[in-house]
């Protein structure tokens, strides 16, 4: 059953993401990029990560996409202003540049004694792992610092878009 | 499970100082009259930076380290703290004036600027992959929106904008490297790291990754192109950070990532040769690109690429625990932190209401009009250029003997046909300064901004200690590097 | 199969697909969402690694690491949008095109 909605889940996923990068108009980049986020969250819950699939859909399916929509909206660009793309032979090159990359990654991991492994069986993953008693307990003790930061991080984007994007000071 | 005792206290401090400034100018900000100049904000920002420096210094000693291993207080990060520290003090001094000019004299520039040096601070001082990836957007992300403060200004602008997007890639990079890292050892602290046997593909191929992602942060060659653009259209105050505290604290995480969790020998013949390779590179590179410049920002940009080719001899030739590459490393950007800052004070202090000072030609006759501008601004490239009594002349010596003696001589040799070929840029400015008639107008019957002046004369002084008198700076940086183990 | 290897296969060709993005299109917009499928090809690295040091031998944080690791990449991804669009809409006020082409007020 797994195997089968993993296939599932990989196609749409994969699929989405050539759709993002080959449509022209960016409202259809986004809509399928909200596919793209569906099917990952999907198999985020395959790989018992429950409540990190939660905040895939929450946060990126909601708040990012959100983000995106309104910024297209607010552009509400006309034919003539989406970029000149590139010609075909500047595309093929950064196909093979994206392939070999992809590659760089894959026989590493075909190597790795991961492969070999693969997942250990699920009753040897401690109980509610990945549930948010388990990742709470962990953001605020052993993760406790970085948690915070990510606060000082947030603040440092708001104060920067918010005087990026006001008229006058 | 850590509790949260005095040693994690303790250790946040530098952290603190900043963030806590920044958020008292945010609150300040909206009390303050419209018309007149802000500098209550200035004050705050300064006293803030200086008790990030006090508690640099109160730290400065045995390695404490905090938070479940994610942040460690020890000579090796508050090395790097305190021309971390400095080149944020000497930013902020010369904004008091730089900042009204430009119509940027707001809370919003001083909060990011402090928001960044707390950024900077944490990567200094991060001891797992995960604080470096968030002490690296920290930093990163404010930065990104200093470059287009000056937003009437398209060329600030368009810099922010190629500066983000050539960084959000790297930052993809960089996640993917730590990624396969995790995966080959289920770690993320980088001593827990340097336990598993470093010839493990999925080690090698995250470690490839991590050093295009800091090759980009940085400004290594080939991962440069956003440098260029990004130095040229950044107002000059902000440049000058981006110049000494971005690569102050890219290189602290760097060098700390590669000593400690890559240190072994068999890890060190996989990262040694790659690192040769953007070395030469970016020595090279970075200085026949800077011979053909016109505009002052963008061959200090180019200079900064070739510099981070003379900072990255000194990690190949590192020499592991015994050999001095490290140590030569933390004392050139130390050196060059302050003295790749000073020349953008100096364009900042020349720079009349929103129009930057940056042409070379312009500096035509400097000299007799401005004649203190002019000799810091010669002292500031005379070290550049690697020309003794100088910091500069110092650092390069200690970073290309280091690299020699650990047997990489072809490095050494780049770098030493480098530096000579880069006098001829760095000379061209003061010849222009001294020998011609003035062309230009300079804004002589302006008010004297002291403060500015003030942090001129700080870096040159600074540069002429270190140059002189350099032998405090390298034991330090020496016990620096012994104090990461 | 739903096997490890075949999640960082899926990984890595995803990312690829997201640099492609970056390098060969000239719309802002469409960079940073491939940009964004960058970091989720990441994401997925670190929950199939999660998942697989949740049961493996290592110490038992492990796999913890992995999923807390993810979080903070979305709260760095969405800060990121965030800064970009705000970028974007900057210039967009003085320029009217989302080409990165049309940004050559700086050469040389």
């Amino acid at each position: 059953m797994d195997d089968l909605i993993f296939t599932a889940a990989s196609i749409v996923c994969f699929l989405s993401a050539l759709a993002v990068v080959t449509r022209k108009n960016p409202i259809y980049s986004a809509v399928s990029l909200i596919l793209f986020f569906g099917g990952l969250a999907v198999i985020f819950l395959l790989l018992r990560a429950p409540f990190v699939a939660g905040m895939q859909l929450i946060v990126y399916g909601g708040a990012i996409l959100v983000l995106f929509l309104f910024v297209i909206m607010l552009l509400n660009l006309r034919e003539e202003e989406l970029g000149k793309e590139k010609g075909g032979r500047f595309k093929a090159f950064a196909a093979v540049a994206a392939g070999a990359l992809a590659l760089l990654v894959i026989v590493p991991v075909m190597a790795a004694e991961t492969a070999r492994d693969g997942f250990g069986p699920l009753a040897s993953l401690p109980d509610g792992f990945g549930s948010v008693d388990h990742l709470g307990l962990a953001l605020f003790t052993q993760f406790a610092l970085p948690f915070e930061v990510t606060s000082v991080l947030l603040l440092a984007a708001i104060v920067g878009s918010v005087m990026l994007s006001k008229k006058h000071v | 499970m850590p509790d949260i005792g005095s040693a994690e206290l303790r250790v946040l401090l530098p952290v603190l100082a900043p963030l806590l400034g920044a958020l008292a100018v945010l609150l300040t900000d909206p009390y303050l009259d419209k018309g007149r100049p802000k500098l209550p904000l200035v004050y705050i920002a300064l006293g803030s930076l200086m008790a990030a420096w006090a508690a640099l210094g109160f730290l400065w000693g045995d390695r404490v380290v905090a938070w479940s291993g994610a942040l460690a207080a020890d000579r090796f990060g508050l090395y790097l703290g305190f021309a971390i520290a400095t080149a944020a003090g000497l930013t902020v001094l010369s904004s008091a004036g730089y900042a009204r000019k430009m119509g940027v004299d707001c809370g919003e520039y001083y909060s990011l600027l402090l928001l960044a040096t707390a950024g900077m601070l944490l990567l200094a001082m991060a001891n797992d992959l995960l604080m470096v990836f968030l002490g690296i957007e920290t930093m990163s992300i404010a930065v990104y929106c200093l470059a287009g403060i000056t937003r009437e200004r398209p060329r600030s602008v368009e810099a922010a904008m190629k500066y983000f997007l050539l960084g959000a890639f790297a930052t993809g990079f960089l996640l993917y490297g730590i990624a396969l890292i995790y995966g080959a050892t289920g770690e993320v602290r980088l001593e827990r790291i340097a336990h598993h046997a470093a010839n493990r593909p999925l080690l090698l191929a995250g470690l490839g990754f991590l050093l295009v992602g800091f090759g980009f942060k940085v400004g290594a060659v080939p991962f440069h192109m956003w440098a260029p653009d990004a130095y040229e259209g950044a107002p000059a105050a902000v440049t000058g950070f981006m110049a000494a505290g971005v690569k102050a604290a890219g290189f602290a995480a760097f060098l700390r990532v590669l000593l400690t969790a890559f240190g072994g020998e068999a890890a060190a013949a996989a990262w040694a040769p790659a690192l040769w390779m953007l070395a030469a590179l970016s020595m090279i590179v970075g200085t026949l690109s800077a011979l053909a410049q016109t505009n002052l920002k963008r061959m200090l940009a180019w200079s900064s690429v070739a510099h981070t080719g003379y900072a990255l001899v000194g990690v190949v030739g590192g020499g592991g625990v015994a050999g001095n590459g490290s140590a030569a490393v933390l004392f050139y950007v130390l050196t060059y932190s302050v003295m790749t800052l000073g020349p953008f004070l100096v364009i900042a202090l020349l720079s009349r209401a929103g129009e930057e000072f940056e042409q070379i030609d312009d500096l035509a006759g400097l000299a007799r009009r401005r004649p203190v501008a002019a000799a810091a601004l010669s002292l500031f490239l005379l070290s550049l250029a690697g020309i003794p009594p100088t910091a500069g002349f110092m650092g390069k010596l200690f970073v290309f003997r280091a690299a020699i003696d650990s047997g990489w001589l072809g490095l050494g040799v780049i770098g030493i046909l480098a530096t000579l070929v880069s006098v001829y840029y760095y000379l061209r400015p003061i010849v222009l300064m001294y020998m011609r008639e003035p062309r230009a107008e300079f804004n002589a019957s302006e008010p004297t901004d002291w403060a500015s002046h003030f942090a001129i004369g700080v870096a040159a002084l600074a540069l002429l200690l270190l140059g002189v008198l350099p032998s405090d700076a390298i034991a330090a940086s020496l016990e620096s590097v012994r104090g990461l183990w | 199969m739903f096997t490890l290897t075949n999640c960082l296969v899926l990984s890595a060709l995803i990312f690829a697909v997201g640099a492609y993005g970056v390098i060969a299109r000239r719309n802002i917009l469409i960079m940073l969402m491939s940009v964004e499928l960058m970091l989720n090809a990441v994401n997925l690295s670190f929950i199939a690694f999660a998942r697989y040091y949740g049961s493996a031998l290592a110490p038992a944080s492990s796999g913890t690491t992995g999923q807390v690791f993810v979080l903070m990449t979305m709260v760095v991804a969405a800060a990121e949008v965030a800064v970009g669009l705000a970028i974007l809409i900057a210039l967009f006020r003085g320029r009217h095109s989302v080409d990165p082409g049309d940004l050559d007020l700086l050469k040389g």
